[in-house]
């Protein structure tokens, strides 16, 4: 209970402390977070499932192991938020540290909620925290895109919400697992229809091609640690969605009529996102990029509700974060020293910064999915599903591995090698190489031995089916 | 309710009058340009009703309606009132008592 | 020592070196961190020796459990064979002369340090790939061979004019590999849909119990296995990265490019013969691409001026060589030219590193001259790595072309003229290169003249370590006429020792034949050598000026414009594509649709805003007006509509 909880106490409390403290409180709060996760996971037996009273009357909690690696997930992504930004203005402010923690609150809301109303509740809460640290801290010159960024993803929000309703009319069950043993089938069109808006609120949330162009303008004019938490965490909220509830709730007619759809959707998101990353000139925008190209894999893989794919799937999302975190902490250091991120003026920054060559290669290259990183795994079993399925659609798939060959070096090599264009460049700190190092360290571990989280996870995931 | 008869026909010449004074008030309320004069429309308005309602009191020999005149009463005085505090303090901040003035809730 | 306790040590003694190198490199003294890398990979040869010598059939070594799925597991194992101890002896027997030759060459360099931590690396890539016992942990060390071969290539990112085509060179590589992957990657997930499972044995035995495993997927799953290997072996159209790697340092272009790296394909399908030889199309696939890849980079290596360029080109010919016996289906010959040309090759690389050296960074062959005199130790090596590669007659590259020869000869007449054809052009442009190097007037100018020397030992001696293996090499498979006991020793050691090869054995000629060829051969090597002594020494014919040259050698100098040709084809498209996608398809398109969108919203919002305009009166009529129709809808209900 007091994971769900203390997030809510800690940004109460966030919000009353005197400015000064903000930066070293926030860093306490979120290692507590985590630890209090890791500590409860410790004694957790990975078939179990825990159920929470929390007093409501309509929103109930389950933690199983598939909500303990989300909610470990999102502990460790803010943790990491907060401590490669430690330097930076924007985690000493006031605003920050409450919005991060009613946001985090929100997520770890989301991943333990039993209940479909929770689901919806917890969904909209981390909309406003994110769409405020945009505002405050990014650096939108028009208003437009960012509202661009919320109308959106709350006209997707909006049709989660119908879906809901619609849901609870047909059949008047509230709760995850009555949801499962309604028959949702026998109302044929009517289920295809609600399963279309929860996927509009996924699709604008993931982001999946064509409801995407909020993305790359968001990602590249947030702050960094905005960046960072919309890519490596909320955006985990809608694949979890879908390989939680969705699917599994409406399995048969409804899934049968969008898989291929959204499969194809997704493939082409992945070629769209890596054509357009190779031209780019923005880092971050190569990486927003980078990071449609990614999903669109994660999310058509889903699509195929095989239960191997589906524990690979969850070992690929972790690796996104790893490296959205890493990339973006990367695109971040880059502009924080040399106030800009066009490629097209760095030059030379690996002769000046040599330990932030070396770490930037090194994530440069877990982002390639090399083999002994968690994304080679990840990517290996999620192309080769989409290659049983539809042997060319898995060669389509696999062109990912060149064209992020083409980008990524492209966005490594031109800052950092040639002729230096920039001799002023404070090389790495403490706080930012620890986040690199346990990134690099956790991808690897990952890499080499997927099976301990696979193994964790598979009776959630595969519990649906029985 | 038994109607009573002491009326009888000429119920109709209560109602129309009583119709007609409405009508009056409300499109003068709409049409007129004064403030005052928009209150007086809205006390047309208001007797009118009064007036139908001790028409239909009559009517059924009911005392009840006659009740609800006072009611009226009561509110149209205490509305008059705030109305014409309203106007003069209108008055004192634009210079004009012209409906029309006082438009800044658009939009 | 047990045998899977020597395997790990075998498999940690580099991992080990890039690790101290990796940390602690930079307060260690240059001495220390080249004896470090190069013991470490010494003593993983030691080990081989070990393990070499007590080889008994297959044995296989389980490290971990990876995954663990119903159908499918996973393993990080490794199998001691006689295939993979062959290339394990191979990689770190000549990998750890080139580490001994680098700490001499790079002693100049201030990336010292990482340069031996990223050779390290390699080694240790190379050797999981030769050593795994399943097609994961292959991916696992051919993926991480191209990670390092990027990072050696553009080794010299910082250099002032190169860094920049440093970087791309290296760029190149690893995308040209990565394409490649993608069918290796194909592949194995056709060959866990075929056999559920990645072990080479359990695959092996299956096919042998099962006989009814042709067909299509069969042929799909080649296909693809030989498009990976076309990628890592340089072949065509996968080629153009290895001449531009030249712009790595020498040792590597040695290590990797010459010796070990480009041999994986090689290693990947002598490996899955057993899948090859149920699909005959591929084999005749493999056959004519290196037909014509052998024959194309031949003619390309003509014409070339700088002394890493001849000799890039000439190990894609020479690549090109080993797939041609592969799609005879003569596995051992093609292992044999591995071997015998990871001897004369990695020889060749090194002593033009040497001549480089010596000639401070000066690689053209137009500039140089005379030097047989200047640096006696590397004239001497080089000369027999020269012969060696041109098939002078009792040298290691003699025999083992020979081989390649007497499979064509016996199969396919028309690839036998063709092997004629390119091992001509072979003798033609080595020894051109020998002779303008080494002979003639020094062209260089005098200042530099005044500087060239003679390396140090410790880039001498690799040299004359890998020049003895390059006359003797060929001892290890003579054919059948000399010493009739210990005859093809190699083919029978290596077939014997793995699997799927022993049923296959390459065709041996007859007696009269295989003198016939042999003598044909040794004419055509010695006559090409007394032409081109005569041509360029004697006549003085140093190498033309661009502007000389006529219609076929402008065409091999530009190495018959494929690169260009790639450019226009492939690159262009993909950047224009990129741009248009970026800016019209994505900007114009869906952004400005979704604002357009939003601004309809916003405009209709405008004008039903004109409504609330602040009159008193117009609120009044509507709410009037409305009353109106409520009372009378209602009236209507009542009275009228029923």
């Amino acid at each position: 209970m007091a994971l769900i909880l203390l997030p809510l106490v800690f940004s109460l409390i966030a919000w009353l402390l005197p400015s000064a403290q903000t930066r070293l409180f926030g860093l306490i709060g979120t290692t507590i977070n985590l630890f209090a996760s890791l500590i409860s996971v410790y004694g957790f037996d990975a078939q179990d499932q825990l159920f929470i009273d929390l007093g409501l009357r309509y929103v109930h909690f389950s933690l199983d192991s598939l909500s303990y690696t989300m909610i470990i997930l999102t502990n460790a992504v803010f943790f990491m938020v907060y401590l490669s930004n430690f330097k930076q203005e924007i985690t000493a402010k006031k605003r920050f540290s409450a919005l991060a923690f009613l946001m985090q609150f929100g997520l770890i809301g989301v991943f333990s909620t039993n209940s479909i109303l929770g689901f919806y509740i917890f969904w909209e809460l981390t909309l406003l925290p994110i769409f405020l640290i945009l505002y405050w801290f990014g650096s939108f010159e028009k208003p437009k895109a960012l509202l661009q960024f919320f109308l959106y993803t709350l006209l997707g929000s909006l049709a989660m919400l119908l879906s809901v309703i619609g849901l609870l009319q047909l059949t008047n069950q509230q709760t995850y697992e009555a949801l499962l043993a309604a028959d949702l089938n026998a109302h044929g069109a009517t289920s295809i229809w609600l399963m279309g808006g929860f996927l509009l609120a996924f699709a604008v949330k993931i982001p999946l091609f064509p409801f995407h162009t909020w993305q790359a303008e968001t990602y590249t004019k947030a702050p960094t640690a905005g960046t960072m938490l919309l890519s490596a965490i909320m955006l985990k909220m809608a694949l979890f969605g879908l390989l939680k509830w969705v699917l599994p709730i409406f399995d048969g007619v409804a899934t049968e009529f969008w898989r291929w759809p959204i499969i194809t959707l997704g493939l082409i998101g992945v070629v769209y996102g890596a054509l357009i990353a190779i031209k780019q000139q923005d880092l971050k925008t190569i990486f927003a990029y980078a990071s449609l190209s990614h999903l669109g894999l994660i999310a058509a893989a889903l699509m195929l509700q095989n239960e191997i794919t589906n524990q690979i799937a969850i070992v690929q999302i972790v690796n996104h974060s790893i490296v959205s975190i890493g990339l973006f902490l990367a695109a971040g250091i880059i502009e924080s020293r040399l106030q800009t991120r066009d490629i097209t003026q760095l030059g030379g920054i690996a002769k000046v910064a040599p330990r932030f060559a070396f770490w930037f290669a090194a994530i440069t290259f877990v982002s390639l999915s090399v083999p002994f990183t968690a994304g080679f795994i990840g990517e290996f079993f999620l192309i080769k599903a989409i290659f049983n399925a539809h042997t060319l659609s898995g060669i389509i798939a696999a062109t990912t591995l060149i064209f992020g060959a083409v980008y990524m070096l492209r966005a490594y090599q031109i800052p950092m090698f040639g002729p230096t264009k920039n001799s002023v460049f404070e090389d790495l700190s403490w706080s930012e190489i620890l986040v690199f190092a346990l990134l690099i360290i956790a991808a690897i571990y990952l890499g080499l031995s997927p099976k301990c989280l696979t193994d964790f996870v598979a009776t959630s995931i595969n519990q649906p089916t029985l | 309710m038994q109607a009573n008869m002491s009326i009888g026909t000429s119920l109709d010449f209560f109602l129309f009058v009583a119709i007609a004074l409405f009508a009056i008030g409300a499109i003068g309320a709409m049409t007129r340009k004064n403030m005052i004069v928009l209150l007086m429309c809205i006390e047309l308005m208001l007797n009118a009703v009064n007036l139908m309602l001790v028409t239909f009191s009559t009517y059924y020999g009911n005392g009840d309606a006659q009740i609800f005149v006072f009611f009226t009463m009561v509110v149209a005085a205490a509305e008059a009132t705030v109305g014409l505090s309203i106007i003069i303090m209108a008055y004192r901040n634009l210079k004009s008592i012209d409906i029309d003035m006082y438009n800044q809730l658009k939009n | 020592m047990p045998q899977d306790l020597t395997l790990i040590l075998l498999l940690s003694f580099p991992l080990l070196g890039f690790a101290i190198n990796g940390i602690f490199g930079k307060q260690l003294p240059k001495m220390v961190i080249g004896s470090i890398a190069t013991v470490a990979v010494f003593a993983s040869f030691l080990l081989a020796t070990s393990l070499f010598s007590r080889l008994d059939g297959t044995t296989i070594v389980n490290l971990f459990n990876v995954l663990d799925f119903e159908n499918l597991q996973i393993n990080a194992s490794f199998q001691i064979d006689a295939l993979s101890i062959w290339m394990t002896l191979i990689i770190t027997g000549v990998g750890s002369l080139i580490h001994l030759f680098s700490i001499g060459y790079m002693s100049h360099d201030e990336g010292f340090y990482k340069f031996f931590t990223y050779l390290n690396l390699f080694i240790f890539s190379m050797l999981i790939l030769v050593l795994g016992s399943n097609y994961f942990v292959l991916f696992f060390g051919w993926e991480g061979v191209g990670m390092c071969s990027y990072l050696l290539i553009s080794f010299h990112y910082n250099d002032a004019q190169k860094g920049i085509a440093n970087s791309l060179a290296g760029r190149k590589a690893f995308i040209m590999n990565r394409i490649g992957d993608v069918g290796l990657l194909v592949a194995l997930f056709m060959i866990i849909g075929q056999f559920n499972t990645l072990e080479y044995t359990k695959i092996g035995h299956l096919i042998e119990s099962n006989k009814a495993l042709t067909g299509g997927a069969m042929f799909f799953i080649t296909l693809s296995l030989f498009i990976a290997a076309t990628g890592k072996s340089a072949q065509i159209p996968l080629f153009t990265w290895l001449p531009d790697a030249m712009a790595g340092p020498t040792p590597v272009s040695a290590l990797i490019h010459a010796a070990t790296m480009v041999t994986a394909g090689i290693y990947l399908t002598v490996r899955s013969n057993f899948l090859f030889e149920l699909a005959p199309f591929t084999q005749n696939i493999i056959l004519y691409t290196g037909l014509a890849t052998t024959l194309f980079a031949a003619f390309m290596a003509l014409r070339q001026n700088d002394i890493k360029k001849v000799l890039a080109y000439s190990t894609v010919s020479q690549l090109g060589l080993m797939f041609v016996a592969l799609g005879f289906g003569a596995y051992t010959v093609a292992l044999f030219h591995v071997t015998t040309h990871a001897f004369f090759k990695a020889l060749l690389f090194l002593g033009s590193g040497s001549v480089i050296h010596g000639m401070h960074e000066e690689q053209d062959i137009r500039k140089m001259g005379g030097l047989a005199k200047l640096m006696p130790i590397t004239h001497f090596t080089f000369l027999i790595g020269t012969m060696a590669i041109s098939g002078i007659p009792f040298l290691s590259g003699f025999f083992s072309k020979d081989e390649i020869m007497a499979q064509a000869l016996h199969h396919n007449t028309f690839a036998y003229i063709v092997l004629v054809i390119a091992v001509t052009m072979t003798a033609v442009y080595m020894f051109r290169l020998y002779f303008l190097t080494f002979h003639g007037e020094f062209r260089g100018g005098d200042q530099l003249k005044s500087k060239v020397h003679e390396s140090g030992p410790s880039m001498t001696l690799p040299l004359i370590i890998l020049a003895i293996l390059s006359i003797f090499g060929g001892l290890l498979n003579l054919p059948g006429l000399f010493f009739k006991n210990s005859a093809h020793w190699f083919d029978h050691f290596l077939s014997a020792g793995t699997f799927g090869l022993n049923h296959i054995h390459p065709v041996h000629l007859d007696f009269a034949t295989s003198i016939q060829l042999m003598i044909f051969a040794s004419i055509v090597a010695l006559s090409v050598l007394i032409w081109a002594y005569l041509n360029y020494v004697k006549k003085g014919n140093i190498a033309k000026d661009d502007k000389d040259l006529n219609g076929w050698e402008r065409l091999s100098a530009a190495k018959l414009f494929v690169d260009e040709l790639y450019n226009v084809l492939i690159v262009n498209p993909i950047l224009a594509i990129s741009d248009f996608t970026g800016k019209i398809i994505d900007i114009k398109l869906l952004r400005n649709g979704v604002y357009a969108l939003a601004d309809g919203v916003l405009n209709s919002a405008n004008i039903s805003r004109k409504w609330q305009s602040g009159f008193l009166s117009s609120y009044l009529f509507w709410m009037v007006f409305g009353l109106i129709i409520f009372v009378a809808y209602y009236i209507l209900k009542i009275s009228v509509w029923h």
